[in-house]
């Protein structure tokens, strides 16, 4: 009865994410970048429902869009807020840029298509229990790489940012 | 032909299934914020020795309803200079999350709008998404105390989300699910988890009361510094919007507040009647909600510095301190509800007791430079 | 997880632990303290990581098949630390002097270390990215940490930029890889591979992916813009140790993926690679040539021995000598390199960023010590005997040879002649030249001077006596024999 119902919502969803991806790439007006790049991290989220992985995609959403486009925004709120005369897209190396991302790009959404058997999700990425138990057995090095990586990057930020000793 | 409930065609269930649901969450959350708003001014009144609303119906009653007509009667007005599409979406995002959180709230033990078996984690994002209409607002009113506005909030609402996430991460652990349902069936008995987790219970309360932007931590539209902060440029059922959206945030954190620690629909006579569990959720939510508003009237606001440093140097170090020794408890011992309750409830102590030693240190240096600056004005002026 | 797991990567765990440590100890020590005790802390804990982890072993896996310790990781560990010492050694007056936090400078070093060797233990893609990553954020930290100084800040911005987006292409690669064999594990995407071959498109992207993101963080041309500016404007001892470590690494990753999983692929890449080998050590050859600041010009020449190193993963038809030469070759140049970028400390003063060509006029008379060391270095980046990087050079030859690539050793031949003239050139100015009247007052750095001899006598001496290191690099390298 529904059947149409999952293209429909991934058509929507691959809208959303390439719609937005390009614009904020293209518009001129920070804030409305940093919010469209929020639209695409929801739309991520809602492909990751789309594939049953409800907790990633909740997490999609807590983290890209409740916390980081909200610092991007911190931030930018801080910057000047003239609207810049021309978008970043739009330079002198604009036709070689486009030029040669035609021609990487073209064949890599042809040869997409020649993938022989694609993986199906397994439907599972919603129960929580197991994703824990897999990360912290078998993922539990690159897990804790990953937070010493989040460690050096905190240090990295302050170093960066934190005002001259006197 | 397939037949659904109520000999409906299913299809057209399906949809009318969503109008009904929305059409009840949006009465609900309305209702709760007419009464929250009645209640709200009634009681800062009782605390003020003032009277309150009396006019308008018995006892005031129908004021809230005058008023809310009265919003929506306005002009609908639009800064010149504000930025338009953003202007206009900041309150259905700030809205819409707080609606969509009352899917997972169990209400009673068969009314539950989905189970999700992710639905704590469901509400947290929920949560976490208002801010970003919040700093909308802020940035689109052109406005430099609107901006003030979003950016206090933007900071204060990210940084109370920690402390907020480790607070549930805690109950979380010891219940073992994350459905609110689950959560709410592990304490049926008179032994809730606020007895056994009173930490996570305070360090939430705390962090809701920012996450909500209710005193004292409401700086991003403290009225004395920034007029009406992100809310300075809205006015009419715009501005009304913002004001249904923070009641029902309000409703929404006191309803995870009396499902985590304090029992959900439990209570008595509710395996005899289950309907009865609607009124005991209904009185536990509301209890939060007093004692929101109580909070209101006895707090003054903090500074942005206090803020902040309350959440990063004390609430988010307790925090983790509890979720190591709950971690460590519940893996040590078979039944960890006592050693569980006594580090909580020596956290809770340290907490309590120690804010105020190390409040009376800083005052101590506070007077002591005050009493030099005196003295060497004394010298100074002395002929 | 269990004891035995944490045991296996003793070393990581003794470096992440050391760089709190410095944290730590650089927020409770006062600042006479700190100049002493940091540095000895992070030398410590790094031989400390060298010695907590075996040497030579049979391969050995944990973490559930997700960690592997075998010759080559070993190999990678110990080359790893002995660059982070290197680093550290030659740093504490440079960061006094420009007022650079030393203690966040000595852990950015040390996580990424820890970055670098996670890279050397990976047995799947995730493991390899998350590795890749954690070396080079702190390396972006690394660039800027001069903040006050304009071509820092472009250095750090460049790199991070350029950096996030191959990580972007290298990401995309992985996740074609992992649709098509359906697994992120080396031996799974091997055991695909081999099954498919490159007859589906798709393979072919994926590879394609791969190779660019990797030539990004290698610095191969046309993928190497970013290097010189970020070389640059980088404070010195930060440059020392990102023109080697990073590149070590991630040729680390380029054997793990390309030999170790894609290897089943046989002939089809290897002469992509031969190509880029070749534009790469000619392009930053001839480029380096016109350069009059030196610290640009070693800039460029750290992409030339680019070229050399992928030459030898070009010919992996050879056998386990291609892959020894590669493990030599990135031994020999991490120590050759970082000591050439270290003997620029003496010069880098304020206002200066690197040293022109006329200011290093008479730099043999001023600073006889750091110019012989300068000297030795240079030679042996040159190639000429006896040094290691002589020696580095004929082992990567023959292997060029032995896989048909007779163009490929031709150029490298030419190049190295090409070389020769600009290294030289810098050689000459330090000896025959007078010094300027005008000339800027140098550094005065014992523990400097020390680290640099040491290093300096090591090439010499590897370079006469190279059999030691030579047949652990062969141990190294056996993992990828077929």
């Amino acid at each position: 009865m529904f059947d149409f119902l999952e293209p429909f919502f991934f058509a929507v969803f691959s809208l959303g994410i390439i719609g937005a991806g390009v614009c904020v790439v293209m518009l001129r007006r920070i804030t409305a970048q940093a919010l469209l790049m929020a639209l695409t991290f929801a739309s991520m989220a809602g492909m990751f429902l789309l594939l049953g992985a409800e907790t990633i995609a909740l997490f999609q959403v807590l983290i890209y869009v409740g916390a980081i486009t909200i610092l991007i925004l911190f931030g930018v709120m801080f910057t000047k807020q003239d609207d810049r005369g021309y978008a970043l897209f739009f330079q002198k190396q604009t036709p070689w840029a486009a030029a040669f991302t035609l021609v990487i790009a073209v064949p890599v959404v042809f040869l997409a298509f020649s993938f022989k058997d694609a993986i199906t999700p397994s439907g599972k990425g919603g129960d929580l229990i197991p994703l824990a138990g897999s990360l912290f057995t078998d993922y539990a090095f690159p897990f804790e790489i990953a937070s010493v990586l989040l460690l050096a990057a905190l240090v990295g930020a302050i170093v960066l940012v934190k005002r001259d000793e006197q | 032909m397939p037949m659904g409930p109520f000999g409906i065609d299913p299809v057209i269930w399906a949809v009318l299934r969503l109008v009904i649901a929305v059409g009840l969450a949006v009465f609900l959350v309305l209702n709760g914020a007419l009464a929250q708003i009645f209640l709200e001014r009634k009681i800062q009144a009782v605390m003020q020795d003032r009277i309150g609303p009396y006019h308008t119906g018995p006892f005031g009653l129908l004021q809230t309803f005058a008023d809310a007509i009265k919003l929506i009667g306005k002009e609908d007005i639009r800064a010149r200079l504000t930025d338009a599409p953003f202007f206009l979406a900041a309150p259905a995002i700030v809205f819409s999350p707080m609606l969509a959180s009352f899917v997972v709230l169990p209400f009673g033990p068969d009314f539950v709008g989905a189970n999700l078996n992710v639905g704590l984690l469901y509400l947290t994002t929920l949560g976490s998404m208002t801010v970003l209409g919040i700093v909308i607002a802020g940035w689109a009113s052109n406005n430099k105390y609107s901006l003030m506005g979003g950016l206090r909030s933007a900071g204060q609402l990210i940084s109370y989300e920690v402390p907020q996430i480790l607070a549930l991460v805690t109950v979380v652990l010891y219940v073992g699910s994350l459905s609110m349902v689950d959560i709410t069936n592990s304490q049926p008995g008179p032994l809730v988890n606020v007895l056994i987790l009173p930490m996570a219970f305070v360090t939430y309360l705390i962090a809701a009361l920012a996450e909500t932007n209710r005193n004292p931590f409401d700086l991003p539209e403290a009225e004395s510094e920034l007029v009406a902060g992100f809310l300075t440029e809205y006015s009419g059922m715009r501005w009304g919007v913002f004001f249904v959206a923070e009641y029902g945030e309000v409703t929404v954190v006191s309803a995870i507040m009396a499902t985590l620690w304090f029992g959900g629909w439990h209570g008595p006579g509710v395996d005899a009647l289950p309907i009865l569990g609607v009124l005991w959720f209904t009185l536990k939510t509301y209890m939060f909600v007093l004692l929101f508003m109580w909070i209101r009237a006895t707090l003054p606001r903090l500074r942005i510095d206090q803020l902040m440093g309350f959440c990063w140097k004390v609430l988010i170090p307790l925090a983790l301190v509890n979720i190591m020794a709950t971690a460590v408890l519940i893996l040590a011992f078979a039944d960890p509800r006592l050693p569980l309750a006594i580090v909580n409830w020596i956290l809770v102590a340290a907490l309590v007791f120690g804010l105020p030693f190390t409040q009376r240190r800083r005052l101590l240096r506070f007077r002591a430079r005050t009493k030099e600056h005196v003295a060497m004005r004394d010298v100074r002026l002395a002929p | 997880m269990s004891l035995d797991d944490l045991n296996t990567v003793l070393p990581e765990v003794v470096v992440t632990a050391t760089a709190c440590l410095v944290l730590l100890a650089d927020a409770i020590l006062d600042r006479k303290l700190a100049r002493f005790w940091l540095p000895l802390l992070v030398v410590l804990g790094l031989i400390s990581a060298i010695f907590s982890g075996p040497i030579t072993v049979a391969s050995h896996t944990a973490f559930g098949g997700f960690v592997v310790v075998d010759t080559f990781t070993a190999f990678f560990r110990v080359l790893f630390c002995i660059l982070a010492i290197f680093a550290t050694i030659v740093a504490p007056e440079y960061l006094e002097r420009r007022a650079i936090p030393a203690g966040a400078f000595y852990a950015t070093i040390l996580f990424s270390t820890v970055g670098a060797m996670t890279i050397a233990l990976a047995t799947d893609l995730i493991t390899i990215f998350v590795g890749l990553e954690l070396m080079t954020i702190p390396i972006y930290v690394l660039a800027g940490m001069a903040r006050r100084d304009r071509y820092s800040n472009e250095a750090g911005l460049k790199y991070f930029l350029l950096g996030a987006f191959s990580s972007a292409m290298l990401l995309y690669g992985f996740a074609w890889l992992y649709g098509l064999s359906g697994t992120t594990t080396f031996v799974g995407i091997a055991e695909a591979v081999a099954k498919g071959g490159l007859t589906d498109g798709a393979t072919l992207v994926a590879l394609a992916l791969v190779t660019v993101g990797l030539a990004f963080k290698a610095a191969v041309v046309p993928f190497h813009q970013w290097t010189p500016d970020a070389y640059d404007g980088a404070p010195t001892p930060a440059t020392a140790f990102m023109s080697v470590a990073p590149k070590a690494a991630a040729f680390a990753a380029i054997l793990r993926i390309m030999i170790g999983s894609l290897g089943p692929l046989g002939l089809d890449w290897s002469a992509v690679f031969a190509i880029l080998a070749a534009i790469t050590m000619t392009g930053g050859n001839v480029v380096a040539l016109v350069q009059g600041n030196v610290k640009r010009m070693l800039a460029y020449s750290s992409i030339a021995h680019t070229g050399y190193i992928l030459a030898g993963v070009a010919a992996y038809q050879a056998g386990a000598s291609a892959s020894a030469a590669v493990l030599f070759y990135v031994f020999a140049y991490g120590i050759m390199n970082l000591g050439a970028f270290a003997c620029l400390i003496y010069l880098d003063l304020d206002g200066t960023r690197g040293a022109s060509l006329d200011e290093l006029n008479g730099f043999a008379r001023r600073q006889p010590a750091g110019a012989l060391a300068f000297a030795v270095f240079l030679i042996s980046l040159t190639g000429i005997p006896p040094t290691i990087g002589f020696v580095a050079k004929v082992f990567i030859l023959q292997p060029v040879l032995d896989a048909g690539l007779v163009w490929l050793a031709v150029a490298i031949a030419l190049n190295a002649a090409l070389a020769a003239f600009y290294y030289l050139r810098v050689v000459v100015h330090m000896y025959m030249y007078d010094v300027d009247a005008n000339a800027p007052r140098l550094l005065r750095t014992d523990l400097l001077s020390a680290g640099l001899g040491i290093a300096g006598l090591a090439v010499v001496v590897i370079g006469i006596v190279p059999d030691g290191l030579y047949r652990w690099a062969l141990q190294a390298a056996a993992p990828f024999v077929r």
